[in-house]
């Protein structure tokens, strides 16, 4: 087996292992759960380190076979893909580590890795049809993470997380069906690869343009689109919210890096005041939506739409920098987000409440809760020196040189951040108990909780002090798509 | 003459295959809707052997004999399905059978 | 590379605090939280000899630009980060560093005993950090890092005691404000970036002419806009007043060394762009004459000793900016300088007074004759007011008096103001000096509080810091040798330290006129504290409507609070109404569109055998005719 295969089977392993070894009982699943994920991370990380041998450029692991209509097994890493199969390693790692308390069964570690698994062969697979097929494989784990682990209303979240999102990848699939029956029609060749397809560039009706962004536009999610995304967050448990925020959110400005822009370098350019204008309404929409939260995991979940928002904001902008800065900001939400989620989702194992209201005065009753809660906040309203400002700044530049009203617009954005962070940080953690409060019932963090937002931590200040190298490992392949 | 024959072959399959549709479409007994079936078939086989020998065609024969046995195999099915609803109490009447409506 | 001779001061500026706090914050929380300080201070005094010994460094003519190490690099471009040494870093890090470190000093007097010690001192430091590494910065993206580094320290200060609801209060409303400043700041570096295709001071200083005028225009703009916001300008000053909710070792550091003059030190920076703009300059010294004399007036009217001078500043900093925009960068600098010393006298005494009643700030109606239990704070304080005031010989005498005098050459109504922000800031302070230290009133509750001396480690600094607001205006012929020494790299003709007024200077005339406004702001005080004793809370009652617009800072707080409450409700009603009523409603009322159109069509399927038959021949019929035809 290659080493790309490996990554998106060995954690479809760990599920099928977890799932058997949960017959033995839940401690056994979970040690299962743990063994599977560190060794993916190590895989991961092996691969990741070759591939920076080769400056990043990427390298083709697997061309499998060709079947009917051209369906091929092909698989192939760069430092885009690569970079988020390490996220989606490292966040499923730290998701084990961070449920390892919960009196969950077998499925649950089952749903985790099997989640990990789908969301690498997407960023694998160069293979549209293979790429589809993941894209789709990913909701059946997240539906069972929300709807079986989830709090109270997680039926109705878990319903419609799956029923958004697939509408959206139903426009998606449209697309891609438009694009391989284009290539044939103008070669005669049935092909869903996309270096293939990358041939036939002229011959793809716009549509399929729109259809393709509209699909990744629901997954990001682009402000109009987004509202399956709060509910989800609310309702998953903490560790699903981290996978869903920090890498399936990912998934949708993948595809646009991946599919969407390569494919159409013109269109796209030409889309870029309605996209680039949705992305910097997102960034700005986000925050004002965000400040109405009266719960946090909503509130982080509207930060999302803000954050991904400069993300698309750089993409579209086809600049180096904002190319960058995109792709960069999808691993500094990933971090921040998923610490901000974690965080949320202690307070939760601890009284069953997340409301800012159902707190107040924990700086003095949980000091390192409060560090790092504080910490994450300022990574995610873009203090300089911590990475979320990196990502941000790049994206702005690049906006700047595409259109600079754009830029304008996600600026404002980057000012109201701390105008729902803050508040919210200071209702929980410095402000007056109310009747009700549930402050008395948090305990601090323990050393295990302590360990991996320390880890959170490092890498937060890591990347905002010193992001030349990852900015040079995401670079190289993003090269062709700059204007 | 052949002509003429080839002619009231037609009539005489097309009022049987009338026949069974009509009891199909307009009889709700469900074994009468399966002897409805069974006509059209045999309508269909009779067509088939006329214009066989016509154009002296075997496989078209061999078709009839394939139709035979499906006929034989689908009434077997059919007539073990209505007596399974028989025996749990659903009448013979297919308009009591609704079961598919959403 | 760094000149060897003052690499190892430069590696102390930034590696002594950073060491301190994470020893503190590793080593020291655990094992001696109450002894946190001693590593800060040692940190201090390395940043004191270091910001000496660089100071001496360029008086003597050398300056450096040093770029560092790459902070982010994306194909052709760069940020890197450096080490700038120059005229203005070398002055105002020289005042920074001594200023701040005596602060610290009298700071571990202040929170003695406080639970929160050792989180106080490492953040308080960290808020030092920022601002040596601001004025160190040699380019704008690593200015702005540091630039919102002061703001997030001093938001962690203000809301110290964050059980306090004002407390809470107004650490937001600095750090928003701040943000809304940073706005400007951040749209300018990005447009920099745009025009210039770099960050780096230097380069920037060196091409500046002939680009762009409209974006020049934009970039100069959004400066001045996040200096107001720092420098707590009109129309964005409005936090810095409630700001002092923070000990008061905060407040001093913020006001005199480390977060306001940072808005100034921005736009010094930023000279050359500023000058390139027509008309820029006159709006920037229009803007801050205003607001000096709006606030030495509303300073007048305010009954907390700490609010009092936190208008004081918003003056004086209004008074840089008169200077800075007439084109007089020196003078503001220097000004800066000198105001560094005295305001934070003022704010140590005043702090001294609070920390007596047991209270973190102090209202006019608790104090009064403070004098005899204080004596050394009083003379401190004395000697900070006269030099605040303008008086001949202190410090305050000569930067006011070269402000005055561009202001009197530029001519028109900016030499009166000056004049009048002149009178009026004698005014404030000395109504402050003799309602706290002399009387007390029948209004006052007076020394009935046993009031005392602080410790000696609470009046040593303050003493050696007043005898800087004494003496640190006969230095200025050094600090004008200074701030125009170490401009490497820049070509002749880039208007990077201008300024046509010799230090010290002492125009007689103009002096003559501010001295006499001085006297007259003096003595209204003195008539009315001292003669007419009961006037101050007299007023109040017999003119509730100008208490009112005092309060309010003449309407302009009523508009921004208003401001914040439509922001605030326009969240409400974006997250709440519109997304999560209207449109998420509208989407998941979609299901229920399906289900009626699902009911539409179950009437078509009654599920009986007959009916499908009956559909199966139509479908079947209309086959069969497309294929015959």
């Amino acid at each position: 087996m290659t080493p790309l295969t490996l990554l998106w089977v060995l954690p479809a392993a760990g599920a099928l292992a977890c799932g058997a070894g949960g017959l033995a009982g839940r401690r056994v699943a979970r040690g299962l759960a743990l063994l599977f994920a560190t060794a993916h991370l190590a895989a991961t990380a092996l691969v990741f380190s070759a591939l920076l041998k080769t400056g990043g450029v990427g390298f083709y692991a697997e061309s499998g076979p060709t079947w009917a209509y051209g369906i091929s097994y092909s698989l192939a890493a760069d430092g885009l893909s690569a970079s988020l199969i390490v996220l989606t390693a490292f966040l499923t790692f730290i998701c084990v580590v961070a449920s390892w308390e919960l009196e969950v069964g077998a499925g649950y570690w089952a749903a985790f890795l099997a989640l990990s698994s789908a969301l690498c062969g997407v960023f694998l697979a160069r293979d549209l049809f293979f790429f589809y097929a993941f894209w789709e494989a990913t909701l059946i784990p997240m539906f069972f993470i929300i709807g079986l682990w989830g709090s109270e209303n997680r039926r109705k979240a878990a319903v419609k997380f799956f029923l958004f999102t697939f509408a959206g990848s139903v426009f998606m699939l449209l697309g891609i069906l438009a694009l391989v029956t284009a290539k044939h029609a103008a070669g005669g060749v049935w092909s869903w690869d996309l270096a293939v397809l990358d041939s036939a560039k002229s011959s793809f009706p716009a549509w399929a343009f729109w259809g393709l962004v509209a699909g990744f536009a629901v997954k990001i999610p682009l402000a109009p689109l987004h509202t399956w995304l709060p509910d989800a967050h609310t309702e998953a448990p903490a560790a699903g919210s981290v996978m869903l925020a920090g890498v399936m959110l990912k998934m949708g400005v993948y595809g646009l890096l991946r599919v969407a822009i390569p494919l159409f370098p013109e269109l796209s350019w030409e889309a870029l005041p309605l996209i680039g204008g949705l992305a910097a309404f997102s960034t700005v929409y986000g925050a004002l939506c965000a400040m109405a939260q009266g719960d946090l995991k909503r509130l982080i979940a509207y930060s999302s739409v803000a954050h991904l928002g400069f993300c698309v904001l750089g993409a579209f902008s086809r600049s180096p920098q904002g190319l960058a800065g995109a792709s960069l900001q999808m691993l500094n939400h990933g971090i921040t987000t998923g610490a901000l989620f974690l965080l949320v989702g202690f307070l939760y194992e601890r009284t069953h409440k997340r409301g800012l209201a159902d707190f107040g005065g924990l700086a003095a009753r949980a000091p390192w809760l409060t560090f790092f809660f504080g910490f994450s906040t300022l990574a995610s309203i873009g203090l300089p020196g911590l990475n979320g400002f990196v990502g941000e700044f790049l994206a702005l530049f690049g906006a700047a040189t595409a259109l600079p009203a754009l830029a304008i617009g996600g600026a404002v954005g980057v000012t109201l951040a701390p105008a729902y962070a803050l508040p919210a940080f200071q209702a929980v953690f410095w402000g007056p108990e109310g009747p009700g409060s549930k402050s008395a019932e948090v305990t601090d963090l323990t050393l295990r909780e302590k360990s991996i937002l320390w880890t959170l931590c490092a890498l937060m200040l890591w990347i905002g002090l010193r992001p030349t190298p990852w900015l040079a490992a995401l670079e190289p392949s993003l090269r062709g798509l700059a204007r | 003459m052949t002509l003429d024959l080839t002619a009231a072959v037609w009539v005489v399959t097309g009022a049987l295959f009338a026949l069974g549709l009509a009891a199909c479409v307009l009889r709700r007994q469900l074994l009468a809707m399966l002897l409805g079936i069974e006509l059209m078939i045999a309508a269909a086989n009779v067509a088939l052997v006329h214009h066989a020998g016509l154009f002296s065609d075997a496989e078209a024969l061999a078709a009839v004999a394939i139709v035979i046995a499906v006929a034989a195999a689908e009434a077997v099915v059919g007539l073990s399905l209505i007596l399974r609803v028989h025996r749990m109490g659903g009448g013979l009447d297919a308009g009591e059978l609704s079961e598919l409506r959403g | 590379m760094i000149p060897p001779e003052v690499a190892l001061p430069v590696k102390l500026l930034f590696g002594a605090p950073t060491a301190a706090i994470l020893f503190g914050f590793f080593v020291m929380r655990r094992l001696k939280p109450e002894w946190t300080h001693w590593p800060i201070l040692a940190s201090c005094a390395a940043v004191c000899a270091s910001a000496a010994w660089l100071a001496a460094f360029v008086h003597a003519g050398h300056g450096f630009d040093q770029p560092l190490w790459t902070w982010a690099m994306v194909g052709d471009w760069g940020v890197a980060f450096g080490v700038r040494l120059d005229g203005p870093s070398a002055a105002v890090l020289a005042m920074v560093a001594f200023v701040g470190s005596l602060i610290h000093v009298y700071a571990a007097g202040y929170m003695k005993g406080d639970p929160g010690f050792n989180r106080f001192f490492l953040v308080f430091h960290l808020f030092f950090l920022a601002m040596i590494g601001l004025l160190l910065s040699n380019d704008y993206v690593q200015l702005y890092l540091f630039w919102e580094l002061v703001g997030v320290a001093s938001y962690l200060l203000v809301g110290f005691w964050w059980h306090k609801e004002s407390a809470r209060k107004a650490a937001l409303k600095a750090f928003l404000t701040n943000r809304v400043g940073d706005l400007g700041f951040l749209v300018s570096v990005v447009l920099i970036l745009l025009v210039f295709k770099t960050t780096r001071l230097q380069l920037v200083y060196m091409t500046v002419a002939g680009k762009q005028p409209e974006l020049l225009a934009l970039i100069a703009f959004g400066l001045f806009w996040a200096a107001c916001a720092k420098s707590a300008q009109w129309p964005l000053y409005w936090w810095l007043p409630d700001a002092m909710e923070g000990p008061t070792p905060t407040s001093a550091l913020m006001h005199a060394a480390t977060m306001v003059t940072a808005g100034v030190f921005l736009l010094v920076r930023s000279w050359p762009l500023i000058d390139a703009v027509p008309g820029m300059g006159e709006a920037i010294a229009w803007i801050g004459a205003g607001t000096a004399l709006g606030a030495a007036v509303l300073a007048g009217t305010k009954r907390d000793l700490k609010q009092v001078l936190a208008y004081s500043t918003v003056s004086h900093l209004g008074l840089m900016m008169l200077a800075l925009g007439l084109g007089q960068v020196g003078v503001a600098v220097f000004h800066l300088i000198v105001h560094g010393f005295f305001k934070a006298v003022l704010f140590l005494c005043a702090g001294n007074v609070a920390h007596a009643l047991h209270q973190s700030t102090a209202s006019i109606d608790q104090v009064g004759g403070f004098r005899r239990a204080m004596p050394l704070t009083y003379a401190c304080f004395v000697v900070a007011a006269l030099s605040l005031a303008g008086v001949f010989p202190f410090a305050g005498f000569f930067s006011k008096d070269a402000i005055l005098d561009a202001a009197w050459h530029h001519g028109g109504a900016l030499g009166w103001l000056g004049m009048a922000v002149s009178a009026g800031s004698a005014f404030y302070v000395f109504r402050l000096l003799f309602l706290t230290f002399h009387g007390a009133r029948a209004e006052q509750t007076g020394p009935a509080a046993h009031p005392h001396e602080a410790d000696a480690v609470m009046t040593v600094p303050v003493v050696f810091l007043a005898a800087g607001a004494a003496v640190v205006g006969w230095l200025g012929p050094m600090v004008v040798t200074t701030l125009s020494s170490g401009w490497t790299h820049v070509p002749q003709g880039v208007p990077v330290m201008p300024g046509d007024i010799a230090l010290p200077h002492v125009n007689y005339a103009v002096a003559a006129m501010g001295t006499a406004f001085a006297a007259l702001g003096a003595g209204a005080a003195w008539w009315l504290t001292m003669k007419d004793a009961g006037w101050d809370w007299r007023w109040r009652r017999e003119a509730p409507w100008a208490d009112r617009l005092y309060a309010s800072d003449f309407g302009w707080k009523s508009l921004c609070d208003a401001f914040v409450r439509g922001v605030v409700r326009l969240g409400g009603f974006v997250g709440v109404v519109l997304d999560k009523r209207w449109w998420d409603g509208l989407l998941e009322g979609s299901t229920a569109a399906a289900r009626v159109a699902g009911d539409a069509v179950e009437r078509a399927a009654l599920g009986r055998v007959n009916d499908y038959l009956w559909w199966m021949l139509a479908g079947t019929a209309i086959l069969l005719g497309r294929a015959l035809r």
